[in-house]
């Protein structure tokens, strides 16, 4: 198939219809058709993302249902001009995702009063392994220019679902030394990603 | 702690900080505009990590969604059309649920001059869901919050701090106090507006239960210029009957 366009291959879906902006909008009004498209385009990245920090997979099935019911249900409350769609969707996904394992996680402490996290692997495997999973060659470029300190507290925080607080445990820094650096690895990749609003 | 929370902005993209941390930022972020900015920028950032991996879910994961959402009753949008004048009621005060809520109120006047995250859009939602459930005074106050005139005016009293929404397009008030210096004994504060006509009573300012907080929101009489709150006789007074203690100007 070809595309006149020449856009690269993810966009030219948007060409064939509405994208997930458009068709959020839709489900604001109540548009159950719009919500199945809106579903078959956001849900391979809520399971995929519920599932890396959940890991597990019947609870990432859960929590996903959960996050699409969600935005059905508050699909009212997005607005276009604030932001595009995937982030407001992805964004609900991680604090759902977060919320899941931060549970599972108390219930663990308080059955087996073992304290604040789990051994885990050293970081800097942690590190390596997020980046070579990475699909988007930007995005780890991108991550590639933070220092490592920068990365693990995003990836940390992100992908794993820990507090800034456990991270610095795990990353052994003064909680205040994570806490900047997060914030200014966020900052790096966003100028890097060209994200703006 | 006295270190700068406006560092908190990536930690709090992520969903890294947690309890009294987090509620605590959140209050900082409704007089940051800077950092709902920042914290904004974060998560659409933040988003770019979520959206990298794809993972098909499981088949029968799609008709369990539908099926849930063909029952599920969606949350109902914001009203910004210009409301009917109604009557002037009688000013409300609140004493319930709002208080609990005060603290993401805050954030919800963040996101009145835009630029609000969605996050805090989210939890605007959630504000909005408890108001509603608060009833009729409750709807009127989610208005006021995401009416697209509000005007929003900080100030502090004494040891605490007083926010007011004002929005003519929706004819609503809204002013919340916290960590407000206790009246004196047999003495309530009230809330004024002004205008042309001289004072109208807006309502008491009465210390929700258990709370370090007091809440008011009432219909906004048109030519209003100013809010103000002054000491009155316990019950409260016609006329103010004191100086003001505390002056908005809109």
């Amino acid at each position: 198939m070809e595309d006149a366009t020449g856009r690269p291959a993810g966009e030219t879906e948007a060409a064939d219809g509405p994208g997930p902006e458009q068709l959020l909008v839709a489900v604001a009004r109540g548009d159950e058709r719009a919500f199945a498209r809106l579903y078959d385009q956001v849900a391979p990245q809520v399971f995929g993302l519920v599932q890396r920090i959940v890991r597990d997979a019947a609870q990432s099935e859960e929590v996903s249902q959960e996050v699409l019911v969600e935005v059905w249900r508050s699909a009212t409350r997005y607005r276009p001009e604030r932001g595009g769609a995937m982030t407001w969707i992805l964004t609900l996904a991680h604090r759902r995702a977060v919320d899941r394992v931060r549970a599972a996680q108390a219930a663990a402490d308080r059955e087996a009063k073992v304290g604040r996290q789990a051994p885990g692997r050293p970081y800097d495997e942690v590190s390596e392994t997020v980046l070579s999973r990475l699909e988007q060659r930007q995005l780890r470029r991108c991550l590639t220019t933070l220092t490592e300190l920068q990365r693990e507290s995003v990836l940390l925080t992100y992908y794993r679902g820990y507090t800034y607080r456990q991270a610095a445990g795990l990353l052994e820094a003064p909680t205040a030394t994570v806490k900047t650096r997060l914030r200014d690895g966020l900052i790096r990749l966003r100028d890097c990603l060209g994200v703006g609003r | 702690m006295n270190t700068d929370p406006s560092t908190l902005t990536g930690a709090y993209a992520v969903d890294a900080v947690v309890g009294e941390e987090r509620a605590e930022f959140e209050r900082h972020l409704a007089s940051c505009a800077d950092c709902a900015q920042e914290v904004a920028e974060l998560r659409a950032t933040a988003a770019r990590l979520g959206a990298d991996i794809s993972v098909p879910p499981p088949e029968e994961l799609k008709a369990k969604v539908l099926e849930q959402v063909s029952r599920t009753r969606q949350d109902p949008p914001r009203v910004t059309e210009l409301r009917a004048r109604r009557r002037p009621a009688r000013p409300r005060v609140w004493t319930t649920r709002l208080a609990t809520a005060a603290a993401v109120v805050g954030i919800a006047l963040a996101g009145v001059f835009g630029g609000m995250a969605w996050h805090t859009q989210q939890q605007l939602a959630q504000v909005t869901e408890q108001m509603r459930e608060a009833g009729d005074a409750g709807r009127e106050m989610a208005e006021v919050l995401q009416a697209p005139d509000a005007e929003l005016l900080r100030s502090s009293m004494g040891t605490g701090e007083t926010t007011a929404v004002v929005s003519r397009q929706t004819g609503q008030a809204m002013f919340l106090g916290s960590d407000l210096p206790s009246p004196p004994p047999s003495r309530v504060y009230q809330l004024w507006f002004i205008g042309e006509g001289g004072p109208v009573s807006a309502g008491l300012l009465e210390a929700d239960p258990g709370e370090q907080t007091s809440s008011v929101v009432a219909p906004l009489p048109p030519g209003t210029q100013a809010l103000a709150v002054t000491v009155e006789p316990a019950g409260g007074s016609a006329q103010p009957t004191a100086d003001p203690v505390l002056t908005l100007s809109l």
